[in-house]
């Protein structure tokens, strides 16, 4: 025979001789295990009624040193890990937008204002010039209405006459042309006419010197239509201004500027939550692996702001917004027990089960960045820090990327479908365990 | 004020609220850090620390069913974490022991007879292993099982300290019934 299957039958033996026999127990056992327990149970009954509800005066000034203890913790460094964050990426931003931004912005240009400039490098506006420049076709002129508005046509010239009411001023007309919405058509081009007032004495010459400016990315023979700003007298345009032969490198002789425009835009972003809840750091609480999602409740988030051309393609944004979510999570938590003086790690033991209902109403501030990229699609990339209404304990600080899907033009409203993703940086919700929530969505924004 | 309002205002810092907190259960903390403890400075640093404790969790706790409850809980983990720091090491559970003490009706009924201070002086006059073990099965209700998972030891420790907090207050019981029988004699 085998030995397994000798084995085998040695256990069938001793398992019928032995386990199913029985013996007489001690007399009286019994009752003394009931002695016992009920001896047990109802000790455990005294005693828990002796001390239940009892109390006990503590110390006299227990509650200030508590308040103390609790108002010097609160006084964290100024540099604090989420100021540290927020500083590290901002600066990356900043950076990343000097190495984008032309060079010639970045150099100080000419601004026409009220006060009494020294005329840039004026080109000559004699009609010769003019002339030349129509005969070569490359020449714009520019008509002005009652309403101050001027239009252009490809092919034509018209002349109109300064008049200064103030006989010891000069008025020194100029042109200023530049992109300043890189949201519209990149066929439009606004014409600004602007005047600076000179005295006479510093510019005797009775033919005017058009002063024209433009920003680079300009293309000339695409104006359709021009506003003049009246200065403060009256004043009519004597001659055309002077154009040059935009062909040429804007560098030569010839300064420019950019006039800004400032967007203003509202969004609306619709939120998917994706909630992770993530163990603290050296905590004493531990999450399980075991998280249920109890219910995906949307959130939304709504706000404001501006954007800011920086250049042709790049345009700061900034705003405020508002953002809520709620969810419904469970999830096994367990709490950590050092080992009693023998250098054991701690063991954790089952603390609960934890039902939890998250809420977030956060007020966010926004700063990002927008790159075009191709017929005014763009990317973006942004950074959002605030902290929770009625609390400024609860703190979040998201970054996200996102970037224009699909948009069109109302009247003077642009509308754009825009992804969203964005990563929580942190978010302080407890002080064991941190909510954390990815959030993905897409979003409406209407500019202006 | 009603709790939950009690418990928001002190989830967003409001120092009145606190100390309503603090004026409510204050007591009742303090009398938990004292069974734990065999000295009354230790029993003050551990209350101190208990409500440290409560003021920063009420924070970030989302729901609190009992605030009573929560409050007992917070101060009964925060002594038993002040014995942790102690590097209390608990003698491993001797057979010998096992069946010793029986505390029998006369012990109980004498037992019952005990103002809670008296009980409360033989509790904390117990070594520390023996008191901790005390109070967590007999007070807070904690099998062994669970005692012996919070203090790190085994189930059969945990039996063996409590056996030898319950000799010890057989002990007691049967001074003070000796005196009573003298008394009555």
């Amino acid at each position: 025979m085998r030995r397994q299957s000798k084995i085998k039958l040695l256990r069938e033996i001793l398992s019928k001789k032995i386990r199913n026999n029985s013996e007489t127990p001690p007399h009286g056992a019994f009752m003394q295990i009931q002695k016992t327990l009920s001896a047990d149970s109802r000790l455990k009954e005294i005693i828990s009624e002796k001390f239940k509800n009892k109390s006990l005066k503590p110390p006299l000034d227990a509650f200030e040193a508590i308040q103390t203890h609790l108002s010097n913790k609160e006084k964290m460094p100024f540099w604090s890990r989420h100021k540290v964050q927020t500083a590290v990426i901002l600066l990356v931003i900043v950076l990343m937008s000097l190495l984008i931004i032309p060079r010639e912005l970045r150099t100080s240009s000419l601004s026409i204002s009220g006060d009494t400039p020294s005329p840039p490098q004026a080109v000559d506006t004699n009609r010769q010039s003019l002339e030349k420049y129509k005969s070569e076709g490359d020449t714009i002129s520019v008509s002005g209405t009652e309403d101050h508005t001027l239009t252009t046509t490809d092919i034509g010239q018209q002349f109109f006459v300064s008049h200064v009411e103030d006989a010891d001023k000069t008025v020194i007309p100029s042109i200023e042309l530049n992109n300043t919405d890189s949201n519209d058509s990149p066929d439009k081009t606004h014409l600004t006419s602007k005047a600076s007032v000179v005295h006479s004495q510093a510019n005797n010459n009775s033919d005017l010197r058009p002063i024209v400016t433009q920003s680079p990315g300009v293309d000339l023979t695409r104006v359709q239509k021009a506003k003049m700003k009246p200065y403060r007298e009256s004043i009519y345009i004597s001659s055309p201004p002077l154009l040059t032969d935009w062909r040429e490198d804007s560098s030569k002789n010839v300064t420019y500027f950019q006039k800004r425009i400032n967007k203003f835009f509202i969004e609306v972003q619709p939120l998917y939550n994706q909630l992770m809840i993530e163990n603290g750091t050296g905590s004493v609480l531990r999450l399980s692996d075991n998280q249920q999602n109890l219910s995906q409740k949307l959130g939304f988030k709504v706000g404001g702001g501006l954007l800011i051309p920086l250049s042709d393609k790049l345009r700061l944004k900034t705003g405020l917004y508002y953002l809520q979510f709620s969810k419904q999570i469970e999830y096994n938590l367990f709490r950590s027990i050092q080992g009693l003086g023998n250098g054991q790690s701690p063991l954790f033991y089952f603390e609960g089960d934890i039902k939890e209902s998250i809420e977030s109403k956060l007020i966010l501030g926004n700063i990002g960045f927008e790159l075009d990229l191709y017929k005014n699609h763009y990317i973006g990339i942004e950074y959002d820090a605030g902290y929770s209404i009625g609390s400024t304990k609860t703190r979040a600080s998201n970054i996200g990327l996102y970037f224009s899907l699909a948009q069109f033009k109302l009247g003077k409203f642009r509308y754009i479908v825009e992804p969203h993703v964005s990563h929580t940086l942190t978010s302080s919700s407890a002080d064991f365990y941190s909510f954390r929530s990815n959030l993905v969505g897409f979003s409406l924004k209407v500019v202006r | 004020m009603t709790t939950k309002t009690l418990i928001k205002k002190c989830q967003s810092g409001d120092a009145k609220a606190q100390k309503k907190l603090y004026d409510l259960y204050s007591g009742m903390v303090m009398f938990v850090c004292s069974r734990y403890t065999n000295d009354s400075e230790s029993a003050k640093d551990i209350f101190q620390e208990a409500f440290i404790r409560i003021f920063e969790s009420i924070v970030s706790t989302k729901k609190i069913d009992s605030l009573k409850n929560w409050v007992y809980t917070i101060a009964v983990r925060t002594s038993i974490d002040a014995h942790r720091k102690k590097n209390l090491t608990l003698a491993e559970h001797n057979p010998d022991y096992g069946n010793v003490y029986t505390l029998t009706d006369e012990h109980l009924n004498i037992l019952d007879r005990l103002e809670y201070q008296e009980i409360m002086e033989v509790v904390r006059n117990m070594p520390d292993g023996y008191r901790l073990v005390f109070n967590l099965y007999l007070v807070e209700g904690y099998s062994h099982k669970e005692i012996g998972e919070l203090l790190d030891i085994s189930e059969s420790t945990s039996r063996s300290q409590l056996t030898r907090s319950k000799q010890l207050l057989k002990k007691h019981l049967e001074e003070i019934g000796v005196r009573g029988y003298e008394k009555a004699v």
